[in-house]
């Protein structure tokens, strides 16, 4: 399984004085769920796109440093820069911010078999991997429809489908659910968190939903104007919530009820050793508020 | 301001049906009435028909059967252009309308169409750069904006022609925490100051914080219209029509059984009331723990 | 206007033909209509295109297309008919002008001209509208043994139609939201009131075809060892057909020559 090592890494759109990106370090490991956040502008996008080989293949500019992808072929590591962006779709898959520029066939079904083809997959097994894919995105009955001819959200199902059936050992999402309803959102991370789980595919999200993804991610990593600010496991990253005020950045309700709960007196300081972990679902909001009762 | 007190509503739609060419029935019998400075949210799942109803209330598209008035007249018998004196519309992507090369002339498109020149004209662009923070981007190219600002720019845009409607079509997708109450925060002074605000929305806590009814719009029909609180009770519904309540709202409600409410709807009441009641109790315990001798004596 | 180029699913015999096969039709029609030079027989063609657009129910959209047409052949067979120079003049508008009279082979000559360019439009739409583009790439691919990659691209141009149009909808949408007018005035103004559309639509389009590479590419466009979802191979029905179809241009051949 490949994993992927971020070398000082420093990235600069053309004629912007100041670099999208500023010395990042990051290790992920094969198997990680990790999710990227920070206002916009901060460079979520930037670095998912130096991770998925959009920048330098795609995009100019001047980058310094190293994206490695570690144990992808038997001769170890190599530089995401070195490998063409076709190659690369044998371990990555990225689903990008934008829903309608990523589609490329007239009908649904056919943007779906796309990458597929391209990618050599025996034809007997695509129609089973074609219907899995729309149905994870909740999609089944779009499955003959015109893409010209569909919703916001639900071009962005499609476009999450059709990354979901080419099974990509790394997966690299940038705010795939920002048009998504409530429970397409809810669907689509369960997903993720199922890949993740159960077939050890390494999830790297760009998202501003932190709430729904604290459950089901490893690591939080917070942007600041192109550096990391802050990055850790969810209960160990909500400890700061004057850092997220800082970033704008939402702190999820389940950790803010804490904090006010300790700012009420009802629970001792959450860096103390007798204090209750951080809640991160409601569920756990909810029981941690029971036990005050 | 246009609240005009002739008792009629501002918007109404009457049994509202609209098939696309290629796609089947959008809107299923749609009836509904706004009144002048309401303050709505419009919500449902993806494809329930969200835009292409409030599509309707400008004349962008025609009903295939019934009618939308507007004002008491039929907006299928309007010309668009002169509909937008009325209602203004903020699409969901900035890029369909930008195109100047000056953000100061993109603002003032709008009021230019509409007639005003010289000073008035530069007084209301400069008004609306500033609601959505660009005054500093005024002589720039908007295209050199990030997209959130290009998303506060079609905004301003709009806001600019000063019309009394404003509908928004998901202003807040794709902007960050702080972007979003900022340009919520918009929407409310401009609701205070009598425009009738709608806009569209998968984010339950905007809802719940900013609008004062909801229309809850599922497979082509308006399932529920209500103001958010009451459509927060209906639990069942909300799930079934494919959205989820605000995690504040679910915890508020799955705290209520033990006497804990929260009057701000917000997490820091619930904590205070938590407080409160811990307190209360806390209080009760030491009292029954004075009277008999430690808490292992209550077991 | 409304004409249609996209792909009309409705399961007609004609759509259940293989794409080479209609393909063949369209190169056969088109063929055949350049060999015939009079215009009972281009007629005749042209009706029996509309009789196939009925036998796949497309003949509203067919319709309405050559209605659309019927303003342009209009005008080009009145070109020809004025500055066809052989033939027993039987009409000079401007006497001091002999190159602009009207001849009898003239009259005849313009006819065909627009029964012809009607011809090969309809036979072309026909095959657009029946043929999914999907189809129409394998076949290319397959059987005319045209590179994957340009044969997509060329595709994928047309299947931007339909998108396109939706974007010139939405952009002019945009902007008419925000008061503008695109009904303005003379032929100036009117090509001033265009800008607000176009621009955006140039913009978004420039945009769109980059990052189109890009999605085509991280999906692996480009790779080696390609497969093909649903191929289709022609059956008895398209063999019998193109043999007719080949046998037709054949007998054109002959008889014009
Ligand atoms: N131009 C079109 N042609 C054909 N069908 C369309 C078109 N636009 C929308 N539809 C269909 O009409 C239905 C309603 O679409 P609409 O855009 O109103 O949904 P929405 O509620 O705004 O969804 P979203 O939350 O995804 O934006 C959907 O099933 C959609 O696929
Ligand atoms: N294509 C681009 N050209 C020039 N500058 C860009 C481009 N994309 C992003 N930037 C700039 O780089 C910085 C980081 O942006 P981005 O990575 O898109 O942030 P985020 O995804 O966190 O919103 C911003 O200052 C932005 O303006
Ligand atoms: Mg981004
Ligand atoms: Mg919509």
């Amino acid at each position: 399984m490949p994993s992927i090592t971020i070398e000082n890494l420093t990235f600069s759109y053309p004629d912007c004085s100041s670099p999208a990106l500023y010395e990042v370090n990051l290790t992920i490991e094969a198997g990680e769920f990790i999710v990227i956040t920070g206002a916009t502008g901060a460079g979520k996008s930037t670095l998912l796109r130096c991770i998925n080989g959009v920048i330098p293949h795609f995009q100019p500019g001047t980058l310094q440093g190293n994206v490695w992808l570690d144990r992808a072929t038997p001769s170890g590591r190599v530089p995401v820069a070195r490998v063409s962006a076709p190659q690369l779709a044998r371990f990555i898959g990225s689903v990008f911010d934008d829903p309608e520029g990523q589609i490329v066939s007239p009908i649904v079904e056919e943007e779906i078999a796309f990458g597929l083809e391209n990618t050599g997959v025996d034809p007997a097994q695509m129609d089973d991997r074609i219907a899995k894919a729309l149905a994870d995105c909740g999609i089944s009955h779009l499955r003959h429809r015109a893409t010209s001819s569909l919703s916001g959200g639900q071009k962005q199902r499609v476009a999450i489908a059709a990354v979901l059936a080419l099974a990509p050992k790394i997966l690299v999402l940038d705010e795939p659910t920002s048009e998504l309803d409530p429970d397409g959102t809810e669907a689509v991370l369960k997903v993720l968190f199922e890949l993740n789980k159960n077939h050890g595919i390494t999830i790297i999200i760009a998202e501003q939903k932190v709430t729904l993804l604290a459950p089901l991610c490893d690591r939080l990593v917070l942007l600041e104007k192109g550096r990391i600010a802050l990055q850790g496991p969810p209960r160990k990253v909500f400890m700061h919530p004057y850092i997220f005020a800082k970033l704008g950045v939402e702190l999820p309700a389940p950790a803010r009820l804490a904090h006010a709960l300790v700012q009420a007196g009802v629970l001792p300081p959450l860096d103390s050793p007798d204090a209750p972990p951080i809640p991160l679902t409601v569920e756990e909001a909810f029981t941690l508020s029971r036990q005050l009762l | 301001m246009p609240a005009k007190l002739t008792g009629r509503p501002l918007i109404e739609v009457r049994q509202l049906k609209h098939i696309y060419r290629s796609g089947g029935e959008a809107l299923k019998g749609i009836a509904l009435t706004i009144d002048a400075g309401e303050m709505i949210a419009v919500v449902g799942r993806n494809g329930a028909g969200k835009t292409t109803l409030t599509k309707h209330f400008n004349g962008l598209l025609r009903p295939t059967t019934g009618t939308v008035l507007l004002d008491g007249q039929d907006t299928a018998k309007l010309p668009v252009a002169q509909l937008a004196r009325t209602v203004g519309y903020v699409f969901q992507n900035p890029d369909h309308q930008i195109f100047h090369e000056r953000l100061f002339d993109e603002i003032a498109f709008g009021p230019r169409n509409l007639g005003l020149r010289g000073d008035e004209l530069t007084t209301r662009v400069d008004s609306a750069l500033k609601a959505v923070d660009l005054t500093d981007y005024r002589d720039r190219d908007p295209g050199e904006l990030s997209r959130g600002q290009r998303k506060r720019a079609a905004l301003a845009s709009v806001l600019a022609m000063e019309t009394a409607v404003i509908i928004l079509d998901e202003p807040t997708s794709g902007q960050d925490y702080q972007e979003s109450e900022q340009i919520m925060a918009i929407l409310q002074e401009l609701n205070r100051r009598g425009h009738t605000i709608i806009f569209i929305t998968h984010d339950m806590e905007l809802v719940q914080e900013h609008a004062c009814r909801v229309l809850l719009i599922d497979d082509g029909k308006l399932v529920i219209d209500s103001p958010p609180r009451e459509l927060f009770r209906q639990e069942q519904a909300l799930t079934s029509a494919g959205l989820r309540l605000p995690p504040t709202a679910e915890l508020e409600q799955r705290l209520a059984a033990f006497g804990i409410h929260s009057d701000a709807g917000t997490v820091e009441a619930l904590a205070a009331s938590i407080a409160r009641r811990s307190s209360q109790i806390t209080a009760r315990d030491s009292f029954k723990e004075n009277c008999s001798g430690g808490a292992a004596a209550c077991q | 206007m409304s004409v249609s180029i996209e792909y009309i699913p409705t399961g007609s015999p004609v759509h259940r033909l293989h794409a080479l096969t209609k393909l063949i039709f369209a190169l056969a029609v088109l063929t055949i209509s350049m060999l015939l030079s009079q215009p009972l027989p281009l007629l005749l063609l042209f009706f029996s295109l509309l009789g196939i657009a009925a036998l796949a129910s497309v003949s509203q959209e067919i319709l309405s297309a050559v209605k659309g047409l019927l303003k342009v052949a209009f005008f080009l067979a009145l070109l020809q008919v004025f500055f066809y120079p052989e033939g027993t003049v039987l009409f000079a508008p401007i006497p001091s002008l002999p190159g602009l009279s009207v001849t009898d082979q003239g009259i005849i000559f313009g006819i065909s001209m627009a029964l012809r360019m009607m011809v090969i439009v309809t036979s072309f739409l026909l095959f657009l509208t029946t043929t999914p583009a999907r189809s129409t790439v394998l076949s290319l691919v397959e059987y005319l043994k045209v590179p994957y990659d340009y044969a997509f691209l060329f595709i994928t141009a047309l299947r931007f139609i339909p998108t396109f149009l939706e974007e010139v909808r939405l952009i002019g949408q945009a902007q008419e939201a925000r008061a503008h007018d695109f009904s303005g005035g003379g032929p100036l103004a009117r090509l001033k009131t265009i800008f607000p559309l176009a621009l955006p639509l140039v913009m978004i389009s420039l945009q769109r075809a980059e990052r189109m590479a890009m999605a085509m590419e991280t999906r692996g466009f480009g790779l080696p060892g390609r497969t093909y979802y649903r191929t289709e191979k022609p059956g008895a029905v398209d063999i019998m057909v193109i043999v007719a179809l080949l046998s037709a241009v054949a007998a054109a051949v002959l008889l014009r020559f």
